[in-house]
């Protein structure tokens, strides 16, 4: 119980992080309690409020819901409807003054004490101008036109940093890994990635094909950020495009194959056709 | 094409979930007879009909093309009846309205105000792009469905085959961002974060436009006010990565940011009704679509809607005094609990 007690604590810390949310929160429920005179709505804004709270804290139930789930046990806190009680009790107190004048600073300051203690969410790094309509880097729909094909979705490989992003673009192209894989918490293991991703400067390129084709993986997408120990083309594979600050290769082997069976794409095909100089 | 296309989506997205929502306002007092209670209504009139279909065909390995003709089929036929149903509503929208033009000037600047802040973040959502991790799971099992025609079969990281994904199959948020994307023939990392991060956005404020129409009924020239904080409030939640107006906020499309920002305070908008003296019959077709929409948004609710209707019950029932209504109210969320037990079977 000692554990499950740390764990609701690192929550609600994590949760606050270092504003004044919490405390907010329980001036507003304690203002409420004094001056709320509508019995149907101290019942859900006042008594439920606090009861899912203590709930919520209890150790046997958080223990319950943590055999559930532990990583997101923080979630029951959103039943806390702390915006509409700090909103609500800012209202009411504003009603509480004659005067427009004083209404009208208990509105600001408040606004204020929201600003001041809470963090834009705008500002957020994460944030940023979108360049297309799928909210996802332009590169990444540039690199997936270039791999899939009209007949068959071929297997690849990506750079990590294209990941999250691939497959919300398109499942036309199978990827032995995904974004799964980025996440040091989920403990996957995939020796492909190691090979791509292991040395952040230079690709062993012998160990990349060698991993790829372990992967049955028909193309092959490098970044030009990162240099190549060996050659691609020593390796069997042909450079199809350059497209965004990625090579796409596709292997050799699974060209033949493909494009006997009539899988490939006419630009693919007068691409690799011309590398072998087949007319 | 493209034309038709985007317009079939906001279709889909603006009218469809008003109309559906007649049925229940139909049956509801004149307070909450408003075009956003009815749109709020819709909504939840779509996911409770969308997830009564959607999780058994999902667990009986049915094709997602199957989902999409059954769920349309349901939703085509109730348009006509909800409609029929809804022409006596129109009246009290008429007096809304006419309420509206005898409003002091300075509420209605701060309506005007209000309105601004939404459409400000409404653009914002669509102009910006917000990086989230987990939508690499999200958009992709939408676009998975779309392409393979299989529901939760197939591995989102990577498009291989794997067995059920029991996880999620009882919150098919992004199988529903699915069936919207194959009716549009939009795809659906475009559904979800040019379309439906907006249009959420707004369905949000209209729930806690209610919410604020219910605390101050007797006090409208409040409301703005209490609207404007909470705009403001919403924008400045971002104070963890934890906080519900920060899933509200940056993660709105996905099931999670639908619990944080919609389920939750339509679940306390419904339960504040639900503790006067009268409650109309809408209002608990609301709370039951409400509960069973939460498990269409998370798994999580399997624990957090139990634990709020029971509590609510007791509480209310003690205030009622009335073990009948506590029944009743804890009742409402029985599919919540019929899920949560196949869940346990089924995992």
């Amino acid at each position: 119980m000692t554990a499950v007690m740390k764990t609701i604590i690192e929550d609600i810390i994590l949760y606050n992080n270092k504003s004044f949310l919490m405390p907010l929160f329980l001036i507003a429920l304690l203002f409420l309690w004094v001056t709320e005179t509508d019995r149907k709505l101290r019942a859900v804004l006042l008594y439920l409020v606090a009861a899912i709270a203590v709930i919520f804290l209890c150790p046997l139930y958080a223990w319950i819901g943590m055999q559930i789930d532990e990583e997101i046990y923080y979630r029951v806190f959103w039943t806390l409807p702390i915006g509409i009680l700090v909103c609500y009790s800012t209202v009411r107190l504003m009603m509480r003054f004659r005067h427009a004048v004083s209404r009208a600073l208990v509105f600001f300051l408040a606004i204020l004490v929201i600003v001041i203690n809470g963090d834009l969410v705008y500002t957020n790094s994460f944030h940023i101008k979108s360049v297309n309509a799928y909210h996802i880097p332009q590169q990444v729909i540039a690199v997936a036109d270039a791999v899939r094909q009209e007949n068959y979705k071929p297997v690849a490989v990506f750079p990590a940093e294209l990941l999250p992003f691939l497959r919300q673009y398109t499942a036309d192209i199978y990827t032995p890994y995904g974004r799964n894989i980025l996440e040091p918490a989920w403990t996957f293991h995939n020796e492909l990635y190691d090979a791509m991703e292991g040395d952040s400067a230079v690709y062993d390129v012998a160990e990349v094909a060698r991993c790829a084709r372990n992967e049955r993986c028909a193309f092959v997408v490098l970044s030009c950020i990162k240099q190549m120990k060996g050659s691609m083309e020593e390796e069997g594979y042909f450079l199809y495009r350059f497209v965004e600050g990625y090579f796409v290769y596709m292997d050799y082997n699974y060209y033949w194959v493909y494009k006997e069976q009539g899988l490939l794409d006419q630009d693919l095909i007068d691409v690799g056709d011309g590398r072998m100089g087949t007319p | 094409m493209e034309i038709i296309r985007w317009t079939i989506l906001l279709v889909l997205v603006l009218p469809v979930p008003f109309i559906l929502g007649f049925i229940p306002v139909k049956h509801m007092n004149s307070l909450q007879k408003t075009p956003a209670m009815t749109y709020v209504c819709g909504w939840f009139v779509s996911f409770f009909i969308f997830e009564l279909v959607a999780v058994p065909l999902i667990l009986l390995e049915k094709s997602f093309t199957l989902l999409v003709a059954v769920y349309t089929v349901i939703i085509a036929i109730l348009v006509p009846v909800s409609l029929w149903q809804g022409r006596d509503v129109w009246k009290a929208y008429w007096e809304n309205i006419k309420g509206i033009r005898e409003l002091p000037a300075i509420v209605k600047a701060g309506w005007l105000f209000f309105f601004l802040l939404v459409l400000f973040q409404m653009a914002y959502a669509v102009f910006y792009e917000y990086y989230d991790g987990d939508d690499a799971y999200y958009v992709a099992t939408a676009v998975t469905t779309c392409e393979f025609d299989s529901m939760y079969l197939r591995d989102a990281y990577t498009g291989y085959l794997y067995p059920l994904d029991v996880r999620h199959a009882f919150s098919p948020t992004p199988v529903y961002q699915a069936w919207l994307s194959r009716l549009s023939g939009i795809a659906p990392a475009v559904v979800a974060h040019s379309v439906l991060a907006p249009v959420w956005l707004m369905f949000l404020y209209c729930i806690y436009g209610q919410i604020g129409d219910r605390l101050l009924w007797n006090k409208k020239t409040y409301r703005p006010v209490f609207m404007i904080l909470t705009a403001v409030w919403m924008m400045y939640g971002n104070i963890s990565l934890y906080t519900s107006e920060t899933f509200a906020m940056t993660r709105t499309w996905q099931g999670k940011g639908m619990m944080a920002g919609m389920v939750i305070p339509a679940l306390f908008l419904c339960l504040i009704y639900l503790a006067q003296e009268t409650v109309s019959q809408g209002m608990w077709m609301l709370f039951i679509c409400v509960c069973l929409s939460a498990v269409l948004a998370t798994s999580v609710s399997f624990m957090i809607v139990p634990t709020v209707a029971g509590v609510a019950a007791v509480l209310i029932g003690i205030k009622k005094k009335s073990l009948r209504f506590a029944a009743e109210l804890f009742l409402c969320c029985m599919p919540c609990l019929l899920l949560a037990v196949c869940y346990m079977i089924v995992k």
